[in-house]
């Protein structure tokens, strides 16, 4: 393997694993607050490409990609409040509330998947990028639209992991996760908390439908295949730490861009289902996890 | 003037199909420092729930400063000024004892005095301004004491419950504790404390109660003394024979 080979599927892991690691700290953070897997976490990220294209994209309102990004990331946090109150809220006090939430979400997700294609289509479209043009990166051309992609996923993991760290609402979703009783003593709201976190978790997804479908498609079920990524991310990377999701994010890219030089696009995605496997079996909360 | 503060009637309380609380009446004072006391498994402790609002009534009242709390949610009925120390409670373990302090402040009520009520809090716990980079999970049982003891006063009360604070706690820690409790109640706020431990209940409580198969066995109002062999009887039931060699063995 060559020089520009190895910056090549160096760049391309990167790329996969900003993506992913925007996918897997929404969904981690959902796990790790509220104790749910949330199913229809592929179908925010497909509608927050939708509502981007609806607003941005010439063939619809054409108001262009930046208004577009913004609407759709307003947009998925309205969404993201409205699906906590009628799909999560009512199950809190239920004993299998994990078991339960997999099926309400895994309904929701069906129903947003195909309210989608009744409402744009089966045909696929396309985002505009948000930044036309190539850039050079260790060597190799890349678009304009994937090197915002390498920056601003970090970044916008970053802004996330600061809030939860230093802000008062952040450390307050932190502590109902750990002790909700002590939590509710303090003063503190846990619905209202709750319904903070999952919109978070939904705006992170709808930047992640954004980026994505700004260099390969828009379509209804664009979210399945991330999402499925997004769960051996979370899970690899260890459930109960967003930065070890981050983590795990980048190392299942980087894997996965060598895999598809090697192996091929066949086999990669059950190469890393085997990698996630074997990972468990000798640590069992994850890479960087702890349960 | 003596005003009520909080007012209990008639209340029944229970966890799913079971009942723990049967028509327990209590009336507290503004000015009172309140003791509870009891067999465990006997309600205490559900009362306090009731109280700050974790368990909702099945029937009866609870009124605080006249107004009728029962049902509210536990984070309003904070605002309002109850602020209840759960018994063992294991706080954040994954959180820093300085995040945690922070935290202390969150309610709306605790704002304006906060900067005054941590500097009160670490004079009173000074071991806890040492330990701030630590994770809670990592205290020992006494500092996780401490710990919620200086959550309870950050949150400003207006009423202060402290449920078994010195709990498997080692004597003197105990003693430390019991200490700090009669220094904050020497400050003025209103008090109930629940403990074991009937003696350092009678010396910090002008109004005694006694909980018993769910309900008030035995009130000893501001004025009133309490005679420690009452309690034994009650304690160690009708048996007099039981209850007598209780009261030559211990005094």
């Amino acid at each position: 393997m060559n020089g520009s080979e190895i910056s090549s599927v160096l760049v391309s892991g990167l790329l996969l694993g900003s993506i992913y690691a925007l996918m897997g700290s929404g969904l981690s953070l959902v796990w790790t607050t509220l104790g749910i897997f949330n199913f229809a976490h592929g179908a925010f990220m497909m509608l927050g490409a939708y509502v981007a294209w609806t607003i941005g994209s010439g063939e619809a309102w054409g108001l262009g990609p930046t208004l577009g990004a913004t609407a759709a990331a307003a947009a998925l946090a309205g969404l993201g409040c409205l699906f906590e109150v009628l799909v999560l809220r009512p199950f809190y006090r239920r004993k299998n509330l994990a078991m339960l939430t997999v099926i309400t979400t895994l309904s929701g997700m069906i129903f947003l998947e195909n309210s989608a294609l009744i409402a744009w289509g089966p045909r696929i479209k396309q985002l505009s990028p948000l930044i036309p043009g190539t850039v050079h990166l260790l060597g190799v051309a890349i678009a304009a639209q994937e090197m915002l992609i390498l920056i601003v996923s970090p970044v916008l993991i970053l802004l996330v992991w600061l809030w939860l760290s230093y802000s008062q609402t952040g450390r307050a979703i932190r502590a109902v996760a750990q002790n909700q009783d002590s939590a509710q003593l303090l003063g503190m709201n846990v619905s209202a908390l709750y319904m903070t976190a999952f919109a978070l978790s939904a705006v992170l997804a709808s930047i992640a439908g954004i980026l994505l479908g700004s260099i390969r498609f828009v379509s209804p079920t664009m979210g399945d295949e991330p999402l499925t990524k997004a769960l051996v991310v979370a899970i690899f990377g260890g459930l109960g730490s967003v930065l070890g999701t981050v983590g795990g994010a980048y190392a299942i890219g980087l894997l996965e861009a060598v895999s598809n030089y090697f192996v091929g696009l066949y086999w990669t995605p059950a190469l890393l289902f085997v990698v996630m496997i074997a990972t468990l079996m000798v640590r069992p909360s994850g890479l960087f996890g702890r349960s | 003037m003596n005003d009520t503060l909080l007012e209990i009637k008639g209340l029944d309380v229970g966890y799913g199909p079971t009942q723990v609380l049967r028509g327990v009446n209590l009336k507290i004072g503004d000015a009172s420092r309140v003791g509870l006391f009891g067999p465990n498994g006997h309600g205490k402790t559900t009362l306090l729930r009731t109280i700050s609002g974790l368990l909702r009534p099945w029937a009866g009242e609870v009124r605080f400063a006249g107004q009728a709390i029962g049902g509210l949610s536990p984070n309003r009925i904070v605002e309002m000024g109850i602020v209840h120390v759960p018994q063992g409670n294991t706080l954040f373990p994954r959180m820093t004892v300085g995040e945690t302090l922070l935290l202390g402040a969150y309610a709306k009520r605790a704002q304006a005095p906060r900067k005054q009520n941590l500097d009160r809090v670490l004079t009173l716990f000074p071991r806890l301004a040492e330990r701030r980079p630590q994770l809670c999970g990592t205290l020992s049982g006494g500092e996780r004491q401490m710990l919620s003891i200086a959550l309870g006063v950050l949150t400003a009360p207006r009423l202060l419950i402290l449920d078994e604070p010195t709990l498997g706690l080692a004597p003197r820690i105990k003693d430390e504790l019991c200490d700090a409790i009669r220094h904050l109640s020497g400050d003025g706020t209103p008090l109930i404390v629940i403990e074991q431990d009937v003696e350092f209940l009678t010396g910090l409580a002008d109004t005694l109660f006694m909980i018993e198969h769910g309900r008030v066995a035995l009130e000893v109002l501001p004025g009133q003394s309490l005679q420690h062999a009452d309690v034994m009887d009650l304690y160690f039931g009708q048996s007099k024979g039981e209850g007598a060699d209780a009261v030559s063995r211990s005094s």
